[in-house]
């Protein structure tokens, strides 16, 4: 069956709003106001980036195409960087990192000829790449200003004896990447079995044959892996980095905020 | 001639008001047993933070060996003026871990039992975690680990902290044991809470107050002044810091 909601039936499903609002009325969970606000937003920013790649689609350049791919990359390190706060510069290097994990992915598919170079497969795939390196460069930033804090001292007897920066930060490094990896991970090895995956359940509701669909989602599982992978390592690189001054000192981070 | 010699250090701290250090000038000789003492808040880890150079002064200069500090590779300089961090901080992984991560830095070959025996401590304890570890032998291996380094000068933070008064003295004359030892190639600066270990092991004593270095020389003469302006300022229970 084909999805088809006119505008209308959309409408009529604000009900559903409706029984969410009733029931947090009843028993005051105090929810009104964030329901009402999320279903508005869901609405305009929906409809707004509807209409936006709607447009883009039609107009069908490279450079709005492009464009759209940075704005999702400019938002989406503002996003991962607010879990870096007190580390120098960490705007950047996030959006270092999940630029290099998207452009690496996206070249390799573009120059595979996995998909082609056209708004319609670049802006959803690339989306995806960047909301999933997102993802991970917040919790690898995360983990590491939470692990530095229990394992500073560790850090610097390393340093004492005359490790290397590099090779101090090696124990709180690694665990960091990881964790940035593991969502990334635990969904492949579930994928289909717990839930089946937006980009699949899309296919098959705009009516696409499920083993094509199923197809889709295997490449973006595997596109997703390695860029979360590349985004994770480049910024475990650069914090290794970053955090050491130029006299290989550790420097004094403040602790994550939630 | 000293091994290590600082002049004018001055450190204040990014987030505090005020200095932490200010002007402070010493000299520590080869084969010394120096040993720092000061109320708490007054700077004195801060001090070897400085001599290991995990940080650097506002002001002043440090030498090592007549050659200043900056003129050295970072990692040589820390590893000949090897530091024990205050609370004896344990590795990952086992005892033999531990004793091993200087050599695995430095890609030297040791016999870890041997020091091991250096701080009294059995071989079997090398493939224990090292969490385990009480804190008189935490205390040890920090040591051993610091040993087996093989620095030229030993910059101990606090070493027999947290400790009941028996390990103390126990951990206490293994530093003075192994010093004496050693004394040809080592030399010892030595940071302390407690006034009877200061009298018992010191060659010299110096004393911080407020961030500066005020009284400087062997216990014999400057002791009293030491205990009476710990005294006065209310710093002294029992002959212990508090």
């Amino acid at each position: 069956m084909h999805a088809d909601l006119a505008p209308g039936k959309l409408v009529l499903l604000l009900v559903l709003i409706g029984i969410s609002l009733i029931i947090s009325r009843i028993r005051r969970y105090g929810l009104e106001r964030d329901l009402l606000e999320g279903t508005v937003r869901t609405f305009v920013q929906l409809f707004a980036v509807g209409f936006v790649l709607d447009a883009i689609f039609r107009a069908n350049h490279w450079y709005w195409t492009v464009l759209m791919l940075l704005v999702m990359v400019v938002v989406a390190t503002q996003n991962a960087s607010r879990r870096g706060r007190g580390i120098p510069g960490i705007f950047w290097w996030a959006g270092v990192s999940i630029a290099c994990g998207t452009l690496l992915t996206m070249m390799l598919l573009l120059g595979l000829q996995i998909i082609q170079f056209s708004p319609r497969y670049v802006i959803p795939v690339g989306g995806m790449i960047i909301g999933n390196s997102m993802i991970a460069s917040g919790l690898v930033l995360n983990r590491f200003l939470e692990d530095l804090a229990l394992k500073r001292e560790r850090v610097e007897t390393y340093l004492s004896l005359g490790a290397s920066p590099e090779f101090a930060i090696k124990n709180v490094l690694s665990p960091s990447v990881r964790g940035g990896m593991i969502p990334t991970v635990d969904s492949m090895k579930t994928v289909g079995l717990v839930s089946l995956p937006g980009m699949m359940t899309g296919a098959i509701l705009a009516g696409d044959n499920p083993l094509g669909a199923v197809e889709l989602q295997i490449m973006v599982m595997l596109v997703l892996a390695t860029a979360v992978m590349i985004t994770s390592t480049v910024l475990g690189y650069i914090l290794s980095r970053v955090a050491f001054t130029p006299s290989q000192q550790l420097i004094t981070l403040q602790q994550p905020t939630r | 001639m000293s091994i290590i010699r600082c002049e004018n250090l001055g450190f204040r701290h990014d987030r505090a008001p005020g200095d932490i250090l200010g002007d402070i000038s010493f000299e520590v000789c080869p084969s010394e047993l120096v040993m720092i003492v000061g109320a708490s808040g007054t700077g004195k880890s801060t001090l070897l933070r400085l001599l290991n150079r995990l940080q650097d002064p506002d002001r002043g200069q440090r030498w090592f060996q007549n050659k200043r500090y900056e003129e050295w590779p970072i990692p040589q300089l820390r590893k000949r003026i090897g530091l024990a961090l205050q609370g004896a901080v344990m590795l990952e992984g086992t005892v033999l871990d531990n004793i091993l991560a200087g050599p695995r830095i430095w890609h030297e070959m040791i016999d870890p039992a041997e020091y091991l025996g250096l701080v009294h401590l059995p071989t079997d304890y090398l493939m224990r975690p090292a969490r385990d570890l009480s804190g008189g032998e935490r205390h040890r291996v920090a040591l051993a680990r610091l040993l087996a380094n093989h620095p030229d000068v030993l910059l101990l933070d606090e070493p027999t902290a947290a400790l009941d008064p028996g390990s103390r003295m126990e951990i206490g004359d293994l530093i003075r044991d192994l010093f004496q030892k050693w004394q040809d190639r080592l030399t010892v600066v030595w940071v302390s809470h407690f006034l009877d270990e200061v009298e018992r092991y010191a060659d010299r004593v110096l004393y911080l107050e407020g961030g500066s270095m005020v009284l400087d020389g062997p216990w014999s003469e400057i002791g009293k002044e030491i205990t009476r302006r710990l005294f006065d300022k209310g710093y002294i229970e029992g002959g212990v810091l508090s």
